[in-house]
């Protein structure tokens, strides 16, 4: 069974109409179509305000009547047994005219991850209390989504804080344009642009289901291809991994014997579980994901620097410096340039290629003269080569600059973000889609 | 020994051990090799008064006859390697500016010191200096912010102490997890085992996972405390100071070993019962840039 028709199921079995529908059902439908089609795209307009302060119970009476709603839009033999319910297939008939039904469920996509943009970029809220959504085995229906994750900041548990049902939701409209998502080239500039965003500000247990499902909706696409392994990477990452505690690790070895590679550390009863795969198992995973993206699109010159990188972190140094000799000979941008040149002189240095390591850092210096890794990267290798007044200057240049991240402007600060370094330019270019007929 | 053959013996020992070795040959007329900075302990409190005779010291597998230095005329520099991300901020800031500034109080005038921060942001603001008010001042004037980047911070502490004359210490201190440096750890513990500074490390008790900064400590004949409140950093920065001063440096020729590579040092103590805390080994290096 599809991935959409699962969902298509859940929206319509979800809300099987055990009770007819009340006013209050078709007021909600009629408040939120309102909403979608006031929207313009990327705005924080009336529409997208209203759905961002929708409670809880807003959404139990909204989701009550949307499976009627959405059969009828994509134009599904619907009965009504009463006013409210005739008022909804009204509606949907008027919807499904203009602007149409896949046009609509765009719209509406839009609209929910543009609140969930605006959400994520207001505040983020630290749920409090006990477990009112307690961990479980089968997922809510999309609208009624409040499932809890961890938040953690520079390796510390913060607390817990309830994802944002509009990307679940957002994700289940998509899947219901005709014949198939993946035929329309919205979908897969939606799903890379609220990928970026997700990237950039660390949203990563929303992201493993997100791109869990851009890759069923679109397997081959380099650019979801990219950002799924670019997570995987990105979860075997310090900043990452040091959330784990060594009885973690232990454990995590022992489950991975038997065949499973995460841990679900619930950290207090009914309460979010943290989801972190080992290294080696992620890596792996990343290194095959961003092979898979190259054979894709072998032009994607990051996807091989970040695979050498990834040699690099599997010991394999020879194969990572021909990768990224590669990705260099391919004249990259200067960042994707500095990233090469950073990892390329990593691989050197491993191999013993002191000089070469040294050449590598000074290139990567010369692109971002100010930048503390490449600098740090050039003390140590002048050390390795027993020159301690060639360790000392990068030093000293460091004690010269400002104390700021953007006096240093250090793209290594910038590596785990990804594709989430371009996601305001990405989101831009999805909300300018939106807007095309 | 002569108070003339301890200034020369450190004097050439203040260069990291392959350094030492590189100018073997220009200055080998007043080269005495290696020295090792080690600490014995009975139980947990330093033990004073030993002597040459009471160690026992293998290059390599090789015995070596070894002198002892006086250290009491040799000043100390004392690099601080203070953790000023976010977390720190509030009343693990004061206490850390009190930790630093108590370790400051303990030094003598010919002593200098150092201050480097860090976040993800290297601060390496204050170079070696006998003007301690500076370090004081720059000391108070720390803002917690940004991330943690221990093992560049590290780094940074170990450069300012290379070539330097006088006993290096280095004191890294943190509360957090190493979430953003470039250097890796074991990049760092190469950098290290080049370096003659002591390392010690303060970070808080019942971590969830190894440190890193272990590896570091042991390799440099260091020691890692751990503190369960930032109200401890205060006495656990004056009990390193206290460490730093009871040790001693063993200094030897090496005899019957080749010069280049990783040397594996043992050190022993005659005596029964003390436990002695030493560098495992050092990168010696025949000639500058030979080291590959």
């Amino acid at each position: 069974m599809t991935h959409a028709l699962v969902a298509l199921l859940l929206l319509v079995t979800s809300g099987s109409r055990p009770d007819p529908l009340t006013d209050a059902n078709a007021l909600a439908i009629k408040t939120w179509v309102t909403a979608v089609q006031g929207h313009a795209p990327g705005r924080r307009d009336a529409g997208a305000g209203r759905i961002a302060t929708m409670t809880f119970e807003q959404r139990t009476e909204l989701h009550a009547g949307m499976a009627l709603f959405l059969a009828a839009v994509q134009g599904k033999k619907t009965l009504w047994r009463n006013q409210p319910e005739k008022q909804i297939l009204e509606l949907a008939t008027l919807v499904k005219v203009n602007p149409g039904a896949d046009a609509f469920f765009k719209r509406a996509a839009v609209l929910h991850s543009d609140v969930a943009v605006q959400n994520r970029v207001d505040d983020v809220q630290v749920a409090e209390g006990g477990a009112d959504a307690p961990p479980s085995a089968v997922p809510p229906p999309p609208l009624l989504s409040r499932q809890r994750h961890v938040l953690d900041k520079d390796g510390e548990i913060l607390g817990e804080v309830i994802s944002d049902w509009n990307w679940p939701f957002a994700r289940s409209l998509l899947d219901l344009i005709f014949p198939k998502p993946a035929d329309d080239p919205f979908v897969g500039i939606w799903y890379h642009a609220t990928a970026a965003f997700m990237l950039k500000h660390g949203l990563y247990a929303e992201a493993a289901p997100h791109l869990a499902r851009a890759a069923e909706v679109l397997p081959d696409d380099p650019f979801v291809l990219f950002d799924r392994a670019s997570y995987a990477e990105i979860q075997g990452l310090p900043g990452i991994q040091v959330l784990l505690s060594d009885a973690d690790m232990v454990a995590l070895r022992a489950r991975q014997r038997s065949g499973m590679s995460t841990l679900s550390r619930t950290l207090a009863q009914g309460a979010a579980p943290l989801n972190i795969p080992l290294p080696d198992v992620t890596n792996d995973e990343a290194e095959r994901s961003f092979r898979r993206v190259l054979r894709a699109d072998p032009s994607m010159v990051e996807a091989r620097v970040r695979l050498g990188r990834l040699l690099i972190e599997r010991k394999r140094y020879e194969e990572a410096a021909a990768e990224l000799d590669t990705a260099l000979d391919a004249t990259p941008d200067s960042l994707v340039a500095f990233y090469a040149h950073l990892f390329a002189g990593r691989a050197a240095q491993a191999l013993g290629k002191i000089d070469a390591a040294a050449a590598h850092y000074k290139e990567a210096g010369a692109l971002y003269p100010n930048a503390q890794s490449a600098l740090l990267a050039q003390s140590q290798a002048a050390l390795l080569g027993a020159d301690t007044a060639g360790a000392a200057e990068p030093i000293h240049r460091l004690e010269q600059l400002p104390v700021t991240t953007a006096a240093r402007d250090d793209p290594w600060w910038r590596y785990h973000l990804a594709a989430g370094r371009d996601s305001d330019a990405l989101l831009q270019a999805m909300w300018k889609k939106a807007q095309e007929p | 020994m002569t108070r003339r053959l301890a200034v020369a013996l450190v004097a050439a020992s203040l260069l990291p051990p392959g350094a030492l070795l590189a100018t073997q040959k220009a200055f080998s007329s007043r080269t005495l090799g290696v020295r090792v900075d080690v600490l014995v302990t009975d139980g947990r409190n330093p033990v004073a008064g030993l002597t040459a005779a009471d160690f026992e010291l293998r290059d390599n597998g090789v015995p070596q006859t070894i002198d002892i230095v006086d250290t009491s005329d040799i000043p100390i520099n004392a690099v601080l390697a203070l953790d000023t991300s976010s977390s720190t901020a509030g009343q693990r800031q004061k206490d850390l500016v009190a930790a630093g500034e108590a370790l400051l109080d303990g030094l003598k005038p010919d002593d200098r010191a150092a201050l480097t921060t860090f976040s993800h942001v290297m601060a390496p603001g204050i170079g070696l200096t006998a003007d301690l008010a500076e370090v004081r001042r720059a000391l108070r004037g720390i803002e917690p912010d940004g991330e943690t980047a221990i093992m560049d911070g590290a780094y940074v502490a170990l450069t300012a102490t290379l070539a330097q004359t006088g006993r290096s210490l280095v004191v890294v201190c943190t509360d957090g997890y190493d979430t953003s440096s470039w250097l890796q750890p074991a990049e760092v513990l190469e950098s290290a085992k080049r370096s003659n500074a002591v390392l010690y490390a303060v970070t808080a008790a019942k971590a969830r996972r190894r440190s890193p900064l272990q590896d570091l400590t042991d390799a440099t004949g260091g020691h890692m405390l751990q503190v369960t409140s930032s109200g401890d950093l205060r006495g656990a920065f004056q009990k390193i100071l206290q460490d730093f001063r009871s040790r001693y440096i063993l200094a030897y020729s090496p005899q019957g070993v080749s010069v280049e590579g990783f040397h594996r040092l043992d050190v022993r103590v005659k005596r029964r019962g003390l436990a002695v805390k030493a560098r495992p080994g050092y990168v010696g290096v025949a000639r500058s840039g030979s080291a590959r």
